[in-house]
C-alpha cells in the first residue's frame, strides 16, 4: 500500500514538472511583424506588415519578423525553428517560410542577435552561408545603429527576389488544384462505394446492420483525410486588407545568425 | 432464439476484428511517421559527413599545415558513417549504437575545430573557412531539430504501442517498442559542437 502510495506521488510529481520543461514560445498572432521590444515606429511597422503582407498575396511565401527582448534562456536558433513550425510560416505543402528573430540589446540582456531562418522549402534558395552574408552585410551595421527598420528591409531587399525565384504564385495554385482534384476524386470514388454496398446489403437483408459497419468506417476515415486537405487550401489569404493567416509550413533547423 | 445468439456472436467477433484493424493500421501509420523521420535524421548525419571532407580540404590548405590536426576527425567520421540503422529496426540498441558513434564524431569535431582556431588564425580568417563554419554551424541546429522531432514521433508511437488495449494487436502485429536518442550521462543536453570562438 505504502508502495502504490509513493509510485503515485512519484507519478503525480513527475507529470507536475512536465510543463515547466516546455520551451518557451511566444503565442501566435496573426500579423507577420511583431516586434515585443517597441524598436520600430507604428508608421514602419505598418509599412513592413503591408510589404510582406503583398509579397504573402503574390508568391505564398511567408516572411516572419520577430523582436524580443529576451530569448528566455533558448539558442536563437532552436528558438527561431521552433517559432517557425509552431506558428506555421509557409505553406504546408510548399513549406515557404523564412523567419526573421532578431533580439534586441537591453539593459538586462545587453547582446544583440539577429537569426535568419528559412522553413525546409527555401533551404536550396536561401543556404546558410548566404544567410550569414544577408546577416553580416546588410543587418549587423544598421542593428548596431539601432536602425532596426534599415536592417529589416535591406535584409527582406535580398530575401524576397530569392524566394520569389523559387515558389511563385502559381507554383502554389498549381499543387492546390492537383490536391483538390485528389480530394474531388477521392471522394466521388468513396460516395460511389458507399452506395453499391448499401445497395447490395439492403437488397440481401433488407437492412442488415452488423454488415453495414464495414463500408462506413472506410468512408468515414477518408473523408477525414480529404478534410484536411480542404483545411489547408483555405488557409492561404486573399483577402487585399489584412493577413490571411499562416500556412502550416515546417522548419528543419537551417539559417544562420549573427551577433550585433 | 438459437439463431439471434449465433448472430450476437458474429457481430461481436466482426466488431473486433474492425477494431483490431483499425489499431493496426493507426500503428502502421506511427511505423511510418518514425521510419520517416529516422530517414531526415540520417540526411543531417549524412549532411555534416560530406562536410567534413571539405574541412580536411581546406584545413589541409593551410600554409602550416601539421600532419595528424585532423585524423581523431577523420576516424570518428569513418565509425559515424560505418554504423547504418535499418529504419525496419530501429530498438533502442540499434538506436543507442547509432547515436555513439554520432555523438564521439561531434566530440572530435568540436576538438578539432578548436585546434584549427588555435593554430591556424590566418586560415580561420578567410572567407572560405567561416563559409565552411557556417555550414557546420546549420548542421548542427539541423541534427538538433531533426533528433527532437525523431524522438517526439517515437514518442507517439511507443505510447500508442504499449496502451492496452493496443499491445495486444501490436504482439499479434509484430510491433516493437523504439528506441529513443538520449542526452549523454550527467547532462541534460546534447553533445554539442561550440562555434562562439
Amino acid at each position: 500500500m505504502k508502495r502504490l502510495f509513493l509510485t503515485l506521488l512519484v507519478l503525480a510529481a513527475t507529470t507536475l514538472s512536465l510543463p515547466a520543461q516546455e520551451l518557451w514560445c511566444p503565442t501566435p498572432t496573426n500579423r507577420l511583424v511583431n516586434d515585443y521590444s517597441d524598436m520600430l515606429s507604428a508608421d514602419e511597422v505598418e509599412s513592413l506588415e503591408q510589404r510582406l503582407v503583398a509579397f504573402n498575396d503574390s508568391t505564398s511565401n511567408q516572411i516572419l519578423v520577430i523582436i524580443t527582448p529576451s530569448l528566455h534562456g533558448c539558442e536563437i536558433m532552436e528558438l527561431g525553428t521552433r517559432i517557425g513550425t509552431s506558428w506555421g510560416v509557409g505553406q504546408k505543402e510548399l513549406k515557404n517560410g523564412v523567419v526573421i528573430l532578431i533580439k534586441s540589446k537591453t539593459d538586462e540582456e545587453p547582446d544583440g542577435d539577429v537569426a535568419l531562418i528559412p522553413g525546409y522549402g527555401l533551404e536550396g534558395a536561401l543556404p546558410d552561408a548566404f544567410c550569414k552574408h544577408i546577416i553580416d552585410d546588410n543587418m549587423i551595421g544598421p542593428l548596431s545603429d539601432g536602425n532596426y527598420y534599415k536592417a529589416i528591409s535591406q535584409a527582406l531587399d535580398i530575401i524576397e527576389p530569392v524566394c520569389r525565384g523559387e515558389y511563385s504564385y502559381n507554383d502554389y495554385k498549381r499543387k492546390e488544384n492537383r490536391e483538390a482534384l485528389f480530394g474531388l476524386l477521392g471522394f466521388i470514388v468513396v460516395t460511389v462505394l458507399v452506395t453499391i454496398l448499401l445497395s447490395k446489403v439492403a437488397k440481401k437483408h433488407g437492412g442488415g446492420s452488423s454488415n453495414g459497419g464495414t463500408p462506413f468506417l472506410g468512408g468515414s476515415s477518408r473523408g477525414g483525410y480529404w478534410g484536411g486537405y480542404s483545411g489547408s487550401s483555405g488557409s492561404f489569404g486573399h483577402s487585399s486588407g489584412g493577413f490571411g493567416g499562416f500556412g502550416g509550413g515546417s522548419f528543419g533547423g537551417g539559417g544562420a545568425h549573427g551577433k550585433f | 432464439m438459437k439463431k439471434g445468439i449465433i448472430i450476437a456472436i458474429v457481430a461481436a467477433v466482426a466488431l473486433c476484428v474492425i477494431w483490431g484493424i483499425s489499431v493496426y493500421n493507426k500503428l502502421v501509420n506511427h511505423d511510418e511517421n518514425v521510419k520517416e523521420a529516422w530517414g531526415q535524421v540520417e540526411n543531417v548525419y549524412k549532411r555534416r559527413a560530406d562536410l567534413i571532407p571539405q574541412l580536411v580540404a581546406t584545413v589541409q590548405g593551410a600554409a602550416n599545415y601539421e600532419k595528424g590536426t585532423l585524423t581523431e576527425v577523420i576516424e570518428a567520421r569513418a565509425k559515424a558513417t560505418s554504423v547504418q540503422v535499418d529504419a525496419n529496426n530501429l530498438s533502442e540498441e540499434n538506436v543507442a549504437q547509432f547515436q555513439k558513434a554520432q555523438d564521439n564524431l561531434t566530440g572530435a569535431l568540436s576538438r578539432g575545430l578548436n585546434v584549427i582556431v588555435e593554430r591556424y588564425p590566418e586560415l580561420t580568417a578567410t572567407k572560405g573557412f567561416q563559409d565552411l563554419q557556417v555550414q557546420l554551424e546549420g548542421t548542427e541546429n539541423r541534427i538538433a531539430t531533426e533528433r527532437a522531432r525523431f524522438n517526439e514521433t517515437v514518442a507517439g508511437y511507443n505510447k500508442t504501442l504499449r496502451r492496452f488495449p493496443n499491445n495486444i494487436i501490436a504482439g499479434i502485429g509484430g510491433f516493437e517498442k523504439k528506441g529513443y536518442f538520449t542526452a549523454p550521462e550527467g547532462s541534460d543536453e546534447p553533445v554539442k559542437v561550440e562555434f562562439d570562438f
